[in-house]
């Protein structure tokens, strides 16, 4: 054929056509040319003459583009050329997004394991977040949340004849406090403060047409409701109106207890109710998203504040000269504010500051001016931290586990995008060929990977959701159901997942993008055989992707079990009393008026009551049940004729009943126990542990020596020890090895509180309930029974934050395990597929099946070895994080680390024995044929 | 209009026509096309290669053509074009019109020349 070509291709040069649809043309006319040509032989012309009356079909230089024009490049439209440099950028991605989906749809499996596993990680990482974003993120539902301001202290020492109550004492003041820093106008728009009613959940009896039911109640004073700026839903909030002497007692009720217990009753305003006896007006309801100031906790109700029987903050019992609102020594609030416009939080710290100091050091002048505690004014967005401050630890070590998952699942989706991409390398080498720039290259990798990615994070807010409902529910049950909390998915949430998803999208296709843009165009399209001299480093990135995943999962599946082994432990820990038929519930008679000799009779009459009846064996009464949520009182201890007290002198002691040894299973070592004739007529007496024992009386008999609770010895507050008992946790599931006291209740009705029955029934415990109800209401029909459960249950519940931990975490070690697994399994069948050809050589050359075998087995397992020696390292440094959290075992455990070790190994090897099945089975003869 | 544009004009209008029903019967190449034109219309009508191929390749996008290389054996592949269902109405349109249209051209000749 002659040189028409050029002759063409230089006339449709100006057309700036594709180079596809330029050599289209080129071709087909000078196929026209060189027919005419011959033809024109054939007539007789000379080739000289029909080459040039050939060439004149082409009309001069310019007559074919200009024809050509308004046909190519208007009404033409290009054939998508993937890759191609696009003046028009949105275009291009339009047209990478359309091709991703194209290149989706053409493969519906692999999509759909990679857009699973995207959301399954992406979804966890949800789900966490918003914990974190529902527990320490969100600001309160009130107006202008980033106005309010939290009060709180910070010292080394604090006057030592302060005492404090409350879940945190840096952030506790007293009435006092408050009351001076409502004064301070200058700085503040309002101050105001509340305490809790109750000592213990649910501690307030509300009688409701007369039948006494629990609820959670809360003190504040008059500019609580207005200071927040929370508008009630019905009726009013408690005002200043309400704290005067004589004003009518009135209560606000919750949105969820309104519902709850008046089935949302628009006449309820106006409506009497009791509380704790006392006769109150309901005057308005909460809206609905309102919850208090501290987050995960809902107070049923609000009543101003005041100091009657039955009606202080604490359940305090009546007693002493002071009242709460004159003793200056008792912390019990919590102060926040708003500040006053165009003040900042710094200028209102330096006024509160200074009010603080003259109120601390009035009677008090430590010997160093810096053990004088000092003023923080805290943004107060957030309200009062008492959940934060034991769920941030945990929160934060799920988010790392979930943070581990996720990147399991991006390495494993990204050892399936690169296996992807090698097959892909020469269709990418085609597109380089006719004209794709690398940069546009990158970009469309980058487009599917980030559109795979999209999808995965779509589908992770649909699990984010199910699992967030999931561990809300958890957490209430792990604690009794008292947490309350609305993690809804929020603009936070949405923004935080749409991050994730993108950073992922980035992460997945960087690698196999970079890998394929440099992609050699020759050696890439000649052949795909690569089978025989694969270089090795062409598989690194794979490999290392494999160990990265094995090592990740050896670190969840390590802190898995550490959790689980804690969790054993305790289940299977002595706590030194027998639960077994054990019941427990609670009484708080001096709600219904019972004071002093009247209470100490209550309690013995329901005993003796309670004893007789058929079913039990025993019972008795302890101060705080254990693992009930409070832990018993400490104080300080002095020994009388002991010079020289140890360090650290304190001890841990509650009031108990009779016969509170031999009801619950705790031996008696030496001399007696707390018996019925321990009165307030009789002498002092005080049982004592061995732990007590070893601590002050190493050497002698403790029988018959005294001591007082108070950092000096007080002969007039002595108790003398009558007998020494075994140690017993009876405080919470964190054992400590702090002595304990046990002294009879009956010996300081004073300050008798609620109280808890133990009941040792002979048989199952569920038989005798219904009789010990009876039992209370025959006695005193306004009574109500407080949490009856079994100890069991109630030690069960005590550990069920470990139960959930162990659980979560046990399940993200078992997906981290699956997902890597899954990659491992991957990874080996796509090298046994493209090593076909290699194995087919091996097997004619003499090779047996085993040999195969072992050779396909030692690359799967070589790659999970060193990923189980990196992931047991890093364990190694990371578990100190977590000692806090497990009990019973070591971080180091050698047990918890070899058998991760095993079960991943042998999985391991599971999953590569699959496709080194199939690599044994390899016909030769197939084998060497296969391309 | 002078006599060179018109000549453009009509030239324009009945390739179309010409083209489409060279490629009824069954499909043929460019040169095939190009030849049959120039030998049915006794070397009066003759397209070049300048003109024949972008009004093909117009043709195409509009539907009315379907190109297609085609490979036979000990010969180089060549780009046959045939009617698509489209351009076999437009063809029958086509003609439709022209038959009225020289049927009413022969009439006012005749009856003027009558």
């Amino acid at each position: 054929m002659l040189e028409w070509k050029p002759e063409i291709l230089r006339r449709l040069a100006p057309l700036k056509l594709s180079p596809a649809r330029e050599g289209e043309i080129a071709e087909e006319i000078a196929q026209h040319l060189e027919d005419r040509y011959h033809e024109l032989l054939v007539t007789g012309q000379s080739e000289d003459a029909a080459f040039r009356t050939a060439i004149d079909e082409l009309k001069g230089e310019d007559l074919l583009a200009r024809s050509l024009l308004a046909v190519e490049n208007d009404l033409y439209r290009e054939p998508v050329a993937l890759g191609k440099g696009s003046s028009n950028l949105f275009a291009g991605i339009l047209q990478d997004i359309h091709y991703a989906f194209r290149m989706m749809r053409k493969s519906p499996g692999f999509t759909a394991v990679a857009v699973l596993t995207l959301a399954l990680g992406i979804g966890a990482n949800t789900a966490i977040f918003s914990l974190i974003n529902a527990i320490i993120l969100r600001s309160l539902p009130v107006k202008d949340p980033q106005h309010l301001v939290l009060f709180q202290w910070e010292s080394d020492k604090w006057p030592p004849h302060f005492s404090m109550t409350g879940w945190k004492s840096r952030f506790s003041f007293s009435y006092e406090e408050f009351r001076e820093f409502s004064a301070q106008k200058n700085v503040m728009s309002s101050v105001f403060a509340l305490a809790p009613l109750g000592f213990n959940d649910q501690d307030t009896t509300v009688g409701i047409n007369g039948e006494p039911t629990l609820a959670d109640g809360v003190m504040v004073t008059g500019q609580y409701f207005s200071g927040l700026g929370v508008t009630p839903l019905l009726g009013r909030g408690i005002t200043d109106a309400d704290e005067k002497p004589g004003a009518p007692r009135a209560v606000v009720i919750s949105y969820a207890y309104w519902t709850r217990r008046f089935a949302r009753d628009p006449s309820i305003i106006g409506e009497s109710v009791t509380l704790n006896g006392i006769p109150f007006t309901i005057v308005g309801v909460t809206p609905r998203d309102f919850y208090g100031i501290s987050v995960g906790t809902e107070p049923d109700l609000w009543v101003a504040f005041d100091d009657k029987p039955n009606m202080r903050p604490w359940s305090k019992p009546p007693g002493g000269t002071d009242s709460v609102f004159t003793e200056r020594d008792w912390l019990c609030l919590n102060i926040m504010g708003r500040l006053k416009d165009g003040v900042t939080r710094e200028q209102a710290q330096g006024a509160l500051d200074a009010v603080f100091h003259q109120f601390v050091t009035a009677d008090w002048h430590p010997p160093k001016e810096s053990d004088i505690p000092h003023f923080i004014l805290a943004p107060g967005g957030q309200g009062l931290p008492v959940v934060q401050d034991y769920t941030a630890q945990p929160i934060y070590l799920l988010m790392v586990a979930v943070g581990l998952l996720l990147l399991i699942a991006c390495a494993n989706v990204a050892t399936l995008l690169l296996a992807r991409a090698n097959s892909r390398t020469k269709e990418i080498s085609v597109r380089l060929a006719i004209g794709a720039s690398r940069s546009r290259l990158i970009g469309q990798l980058l487009t599917e990977s980030a559109l795979m990615s999209a999808l995965g994070g779509l589908l992770g807010l649909v699990f984010a959701n199910w699992g967030t409902q999931a561990l809300i529910a958890l957490i209430s049950r792990a604690n009794n159901g008292t947490m309350i909390l609305d993690a809804g998915t929020d603009s936070r949430v949405l923004f935080f997942t749409f991050l994730v998803a993108m950073l992922v999208g980035v992460l997945l296709g960087l690698a196999p993008a970079l890998r394929a843009s440099k992609a050699d165009l020759l050696s890439a399209m000649k052949d795909n055989a690569s089978a025989v001299s694969d270089p090795r480093n062409k598989h690194r990135l794979g490999e290392s992707l494999i160990v990265a995943q094995v090592a990740a999962s050896v670190v969840l599946m390590i802190g898995a079990g550490l959790f689980v082994r804690t969790l054993t432990n305790f289940e299977s820990h002595n706590f030194g009393f027998d639960q077994r038929n054990l019941l427990t519930f609670g009484l708080a008679p001096t709600r219904a008026g019972y004071h002093d000799a009247r209470l100490v009779n209550l309690y013995t009459q329901l005993l003796d009551r309670i004893q007789a009846l058929p079913g039990v064996r025993a019972a008795t009464l302890i101060e705080n049940a254990p693992f009930s949520g409070w832990s018993s009182k400490n104080s300080s201890v002095s020994v009388e004729g002991s010079a020289q007290n140890p360090s650290n002198s304190e001890m841990y002691w509650q009031g108990v009943g009779p016969d509170f040894f031999s009801t619950m299973g705790i031996p008696i070592v030496l001399g007696r126990g707390i018996q019925r004739t321990d009165t307030a007529a009789s002498p002092k007496v005080a049982v004592v542990d061995e732990i007590f024992t070893k601590k002050y009386f190493p050497a002698e008999n403790p029988i018959g020596h005294r001591f007082s609770l108070s950092s000096k010895y007080d002969p007039a507050n002595s108790y003398e020890i009558v007998g020494v008992v075994r140690p017993a946790e009876l405080t919470d599931v964190n054992p400590g090895v702090h002595p304990k006291g046990y002294a009879s209740y009956a010996q300081f009705p004073k300050t008798l509180g609620q109280m808890f029955f133990e009941v040792r029934a002979e048989g199952p415990p569920a038989t005798i309930v219904s009789e010990l109800r009876n039992a209370v209401h025959q006695t005193d029909a306004s009574l109500p029974l407080i949490g009856l459960k079994t100890q069991a249950e109630e030690t069960s519940e005590a550990l069920s934050f470990q139960r959930l931990f162990a659980r979560l975490t046990t399940i993200f070690g078992l997906l981290a395990l699956l997902l890597a697994m899954i990659g491992l399994y991957g990874m080996i069948a796509y090298a046994v597929t493209r090593k076909t050809h290699e194995i087919g050589i091996r097997m004619a050359l003499g090779a047996k099946p085993t040999n195969i075998l072992g050779m396909v087995l030692r690359q799967g397992i070589t790659l999970t070895l060193i990923g189980v020696a990196f992931g047991v390292v890093a364990t190694l440094g990371a578990t100190r994080l977590i000692s806090s959290m497990i009990f019973g075992v070591s971080p180091y455990d050698p047990l918890t680390f070899v058998a991760v070790a095993a079960i991943l190994s042998i999985v391991a090897l599971l999953a590569c024995y699959i496709p080194a099945r199939r690599a044994m089975k390899v016909d030769p003869m197939v084998a060497l044929r296969y391309e | 209009m002078d006599q060179t544009a018109s000549q453009v004009e009509w030239k324009k209008g009945s390739a179309e026509l010409l083209i489409l029903s060279l490629v009824e019967a069954r499909p043929r190449h460019g040169y095939e096309i190009s030849k049959l034109i120039e030998q049915r219309s006794g070397g009066t009508v003759r397209f070049h290669v300048a003109s024949l191929y972008p009004l093909l390749y117009r043709l195409e996008r509009r539907g009315w053509l379907c190109g297609r290389w085609v490979e036979k054996s000990g010969q180089r592949r060549r780009r046959y074009y045939r009617l698509t269902r489209q351009g076999r109405k437009v063809l029958a349109s086509q003609l439709r019109g022209w038959h009225e249209f020289v049927v009413g051209i022969n009439r006012i000749t005749e009856a003027e020349n009558a």
